[in-house]
């Protein structure tokens, strides 16, 4: 900028200034007034800023010449003088910088005509131009195109043209009036492109196509379309829109009717391309879908600038004719069907899509090269879709729309909208909470509302892409799913390799995400491969690979490949970011997951305080990541039995969540309830229940009594008043989970085997097995349908176990124990886990125990008797009753078998207070062996 | 302790920033964008990016606490709101900035930029980037209107506070605030064009 450009500027805005300060209908003349002998460049900056400052309606556009157009102020002068052999009438319209008048030829033939006159005087080069192109106007001669009678110049050297004289309004408003179907407007539609074809033809190009210019003249009951302006844009409004002074364009014609190319303000600055016959089918096909849908096909508000029409045109991709219909508000769609005599929204709705729809699309693809290359191309193509023929234009193929749908959504929008999407319809189907405080489900909670237009928006986009799954009925989400997988399944983006692997990618997230770990990881594993292959080795989707499948491969149980992929990930990210970066505190965020999971609980510490560390050396420190990382430290810290370094952190979290969030953030609750739980494991019920109560109405406040994640805190509740003995209360707790769960996910998701499975230790503690049967088999019912993780598969079967053997159904509960161990194969167990199958095992099947076995259980037993009070008393107890029970069938009640059968109980009273469900059934059973039921029973 | 040292510098900064030491102007600079931009932070954590609670409030609270009342004349209220106005400018955008550059990252939510929605903007990263071009180039072409621009925006100041702060009558605020509006609506549409 230069300081000459301020003075001008400065000029130019106090002058606009002043013109502000007259009455509305006065400005347009004061600006003539204060910038005569100005040059045109002034008056026309002055002119463009004055229409920016009008809040209604910048974008300039002429009215069409119509009879109830007030008479001009500033140039009514004319009025009653003769120019030529016309004698000038009433003002008709006023439009860019000229007027239009209705006037009376009496010479050669006695007739109405109207006569545009430019305000201003043009300079030299521009009145040659209109010289040279009279003749051309003359030629034209076609019934669609208004005559060019004359054209000349006023005694004070303003041109002028003189046309014959159309007594109707614009086209568009005549077809709405007459309720013309789509056929008819079809037909009223070919026969412009007959005028424009004709001019064409004889070299003319009309370069302001837009309905205002195209006028309705009735012959007998047939509707006429009459082009005006013809060339006239090129001769009479050139200059004065030169606009380079103002926006370094030169534009002619009306923003949404211009053609992409011409306009030169594309990504790459190309230079605005000469217009061409392709640019008129453009502004035809802007045209056609006016008349089929009745609005343009970028979307723009009234308060739109000429600059940001122009820039969506030149930019962006016109949306398909369907997407603009589905946009529109639903009175709008009935009031356009009715206008095209057609009965329901449906109908219109049905009529656009296919032929119609691609024949504009086709007429109005940014790329010229694209569209019909001839007006008459254009028309065969109408009339053959209105004889039933196949059109030349066709359905773009599923790699275009996922080119389209990629590059309109390229920053994040896509990644985030699937994610999105997966969390809203299929939540995360984890461990029981928050081990990895899901950031992300949080924040599309908070962003239900985002995430609901982004949800329509790609059913929209899926509903085109799969019309047979459309027809009526709305696509499912898991339909959109598929859709997409199967696409990427086939060879599409082949030769970019890096949009596939991000789609491959993100569809791996979302198929995860859904509770598919399985189909997750295989594309997961597909992006890593060829990310590998054709982007190097450290391509930011191949670290987000190595991330994602990592962290899905521990999902289905394979650890040992999941710490591989993670550790690879770490060491690149370390390469690439550096150690000190969040991506890198994020891959140690999830080791420390996946080796929590493995029991590893030392090994995940370490992994969590190094991402804890990185993340507190950040310049801004993110601490929403640090509270996730810092919650799920606890975990690990829980397990290990430092209780209260588990719960300082959680505390923490807390205490920064507090500053963080308000009060009733969705958020608190997932650390809330991890102190549920580590109190609850401290034995201090009391704080426990204060914990559970507040996460509970943080919920209750924040995401409503339906949400699923509501449940989660209820259920949790239900296993705390289990823990203390308060059956009725955790009953009427159980029930209330399953419903929250059954009404938000129904009965086939993980979450709704939660309460079952508590449902089920209740009844075992109430010494109703055929109830706990019942339960435990519902839960594993429900994991098998969802193929929850084998661990999550393993639980109720032991339930199970456990309750035929307290049933004395050896058999029974060996088969389920046997198949909890095949799932738990590989994967860590707790030692009371490996000693109840042990123990199983070692009775034959009418319950008498091998020597053999029942010797290894023993030393099994001495291993697990450390002599601290750290011992595993669960397994401990667990032995002891088994040993208890073998010594029962081969002495009967011994004092031994009393012993082992006391000890048992008090060992499992460590872990099970007095009142657990589960201290009630050992000393239930622990009763009924020593009193020789047991062994009566077995057959 | 703290706070009272904070106030004599911000009282101090400012008077001798009207004498003429520009120096004092970057430091008071430096000094206000911490503050205000803690100040913002814990805001929008309280309240959400939508909040209604704003700028304006804002930078009273700031005033209120960073400049001694009983010292204060007419000239450092103005004064301060100005630079004020600038720092806020600064810390919008540079969180815009900051999340163009994140990408696929959440990121704090962006401060709610007042009277926005007369220019269509959405309050969008790329929208505020693109209005920070859309400044610098009017601050080239009349520093006085970006000063305009600044106030109402980023200050949030009414018409009226912002014709009092600029020593102007209502209506010519009101028409030089039009004419403004209108030229940087036209010239947003362009630099979004080229970002």
């Amino acid at each position: 900028m230069t300081a000459t450009e301020g003075v001008q500027f400065r000029r130019i805005a106090s002058l606009v200034e002043e013109c502000l300060g007259f009455p509305a209908e006065q400005r347009a003349g004061e600006v003539v007034r204060r910038c005569q002998g100005e040059g045109l460049p002034l008056a026309a900056a002055v002119d463009l800023l004055l229409a920016s400052t009008e809040s209604t309606s910048p974008v300039r556009e002429s009215h069409p010449p119509s009879a109830s157009q007030p008479g001009a102020n500033s140039s009514g002068e004319l009025s009653g003088n003769r120019i030529g052999s016309f004698r000038i009438g009433r003002v008709l319209g006023k439009g860019g910088m000229g007027i239009v008048y209705l006037a009376e030829q009496q010479e050669p033939v006695r007739r109405q005509v109207a006569v545009k006159i430019a305000l201003q005087p043009l300079g030299l080069q521009a009145n040659w131009r209109i010289a040279a192109e009279r003749q051309a106007l003359a030629r034209l001669n076609h019934s669609n195109i208004a005559r060019i009678l004359e054209a000349g110049q006023t005694s004070d050297q303003r041109p002028y043209f003189a046309m014959e004289y159309i007594d109707g309004g614009p086209v568009l408003a005549a077809c709405d009036e007459r309720k013309l179907g789509i056929a008819e407007r079809l037909k009223v539609f070919l026969q412009v492109c007959r005028g424009v074809e004709h001019a064409h033809r004889n070299g003319i190009l009309h370069r302001d196509l837009k309905p205002s210019n195209i006028l309705a003249s009735v012959e007998g009951s047939e509707l006429v379309p009459k082009i005006i302006d013809f060339g006239i844009a090129k001769g009479l409004d050139e200059p004065l829109l030169d606009l380079t002074q103002v926006t370094g364009l030169a534009i002619v014609g009306t923003p949404s009717y211009i053609a992409p190319e011409t306009i030169g303000i594309g990504e790459k600055f190309e230079a605005p391309q000469v217009a061409d016959t392709r640019s008129d089918i453009y502004s035809l096909g802007v045209l056609l879908q006016e008349f089929l849908l009745g609005c343009r096909p970028h979307a723009q508000s009234p308060s739109d600038s000429v600059v940001s029409v122009l820039s969506k045109v030149a930019n962006t991709d016109p949306p398909p004719l369907i997407e603009r219909w589905y946009g529109l508000k639903p009175e709008r769609q009935k009031r356009l069907a009715l206008e095209r005599s057609l009965e329901t929204p449906i109908q219109l709705q049905r009529r656009l899509r296919g032929d119609l729809q691609w024949i504009v699309q086709k007429a109005i693809v940014r790329n010229r090269d694209e569209r019909y290359s001839t007006v008459t191309a254009l028309a065969a193509d109408v009339q053959r879709h209105l004889d039933g023929e196949a059109v030349e234009a066709g359905p773009p193929t599923a790699r275009y729309r996922l080119v389209k749908l990629l590059k309109r959504n390229r920053s994040a929008a896509l990644s985030a909208a699937l994610v999105l999407l997966a969390l809203t319809f299929g939540f995360v189907a984890r461990t029981i909470e928050a081990r990895r405080a899901n950031q992300r489900a949080a924040e599309a909670i908070v962003a239900r509302d985002d995430t609901k237009k982004v949800v329509e928006f790609l059913l929209t986009l899926f509903r085109e892409a799969a019309p047979d799954v459309a027809a009526g009925e709305e696509a499912t989400v898991s339909d959109m799913l598929e859709e997409a997988t199967e696409r990427l399944g086939k060879d599409v983006f082949v030769d970019s390799p890096e949009v596939r692997a991000d789609l491959l990618l993100q569809l791996a997230e979302v198929h995860w995400r859904r509770g598919d770990p399985q189909r997750g990881l295989i594309l997961a594993n597909e992006a890593l491969e060829l990310g590998k292959k054709e982007l190097g080795e450290n391509h930011r989707l191949v670290l987000g690979g190595l991330h994602v499948a990592g962290t899905i491969a521990s999902e289905v149980g394979d650890y040992e490949r999941s710490t591989e992929l993670l550790l690879e990930a770490l060491d690149r990210n370390v390469e690439v970011h550096s150690y000190d970066s969040t991506k890198v505190s994020d891959v140690l965020a999830n080791l420390g997951a996946i080796h929590e999971e493995q029991d590893l609980d030392q090994l995940a510490l370490d992994y969590y305080e190094q991402a804890l560390g990185i993340l507190e050396r950040q310049p801004a420190p993110d601490v929403a990541r640090i509270t996730s990382v810092l919650s799920n430290l606890s975990v690990p810290y829980r397990k290990l039995g430092r209780l209260q370094d588990a719960e300082q952190a959680l505390r923490r979290t807390i205490e920064i969540q507090d500053d963080l969030y308000e009060e009733n953030h969705p958020q608190r609750a997932f650390a809330l309830n991890n102190l549920g739980i580590l109190l609850q494991e401290a034995k201090r019920f009391d704080d426990a229940r204060e914990a559970l109560k507040e996460a509970r109405r943080v919920r209750e406040v924040s995401l409503g009594v339906d949400h699923p994640y509501y449940g989660l805190t209820v259920n949790l509740q239900a296993q705390l008043a289990m823990r203390v003995g308060d059956w009725a209360e955790a009953e009427g707790l159980l029930n209330e989970a399953r419903e929250v769960w059954l009404k938000s996910l129904g009965p086939d998701h993980l979450w709704s085997s939660y309460p079952e499975y508590n449902i089920g230790d209740l009844r075992l503690g109430q010494g109703d097995y055929a109830g706990a049967l019942a339960a435990f088999q519902r839960c594993s019912e429900i994991r098998d349908i969802v193929d929850a993780t084998p661990r999550a598969k393993a639980g109720p079967l032991l339930g199970l176990a456990i309750a035929w053997h307290a049933q004395d159904e050896y058999v029974k509960a060996k088969v389920a124990l046997d198949t909890a161990a095949e799932l738990l194969h590989g994967i860590p167990t707790t030692s009371s886990f490996q000693l109840l199958l042990e123990a199983v095992r070692a009775q034959n099947l009418n319950g008498k125990p091998h020597a053999e076995q029942e010797l290894l259980l023993q030393s099994r037993l001495d291993e697990a008797v450390v002599p601290d009070d750290d011992g595993d008393w669960e397994a401990r107890g667990l032995a002891h009753i088994m040993l208890a029970s073998f010594e029962i069938q081969r002495n009967g009640t011994s004092a031994r078998a009393r012993e082992l059968t006391m000890r048992g109980v008090a060992d499992l009273a460590e872990v099970f207070p007095e009142h657990h469900v589960w201290h009630r059934m050992i000393v239930r059973r622990a009763e009924a062996l020593l009193a020789g039921s047991a062994s009566s029973a077995s057959d | 302790m703290q706070q009272v040292s904070k106030t004599l510098d911000t009282f101090q900064l400012l008077r001798q920033w009207r004498e003429g030491d520009s120096a004092a102007g970057s430091e008071l600079f430096v000094h206000l964008y911490d503050e205000l931009k803690h100040l913002a932070a814990s805001r929008v954590a309280n309240e959400g990016p939508r909040s209604d609670l704003g700028a304006t409030e804002l930078l009273h609270e700031a005033y209120f606490r960073l400049v001694d009342q009983s010292h204060a004349e007419w000239q450092d209220r103005a004064q301060f709101f100005a630079v004020a106005a600038r720092v806020m400018r600064r810390i919008v955008i540079d969180k815009a900035r900051e999340r163009l550059a994140e990408k696929r990252g959440a990121g704090q939510p962006l401060l709610p930029l007042h009277y926005a929605e007369e220019l269509n903007l959405d309050n969008q990263p790329e929208d505020l980037v693109a209005l920070d071009r859309c400044l610098e180039a009017l601050g080239t072409l009349d520093p006085d209107r970006l000063r305009l621009v600044e106030l109402r925006f980023f200050a949030g100041l009414s018409l009226e506070e912002t014709a009092k702060h600029l020593g102007l009558s209502r209506a010519s605020v009101v028409r030089r605030w039009r004419v403004t509006r209108g030229w940087l609506r036209r010239n947003l549409g362009k630099s979004q064009v080229e970002s």
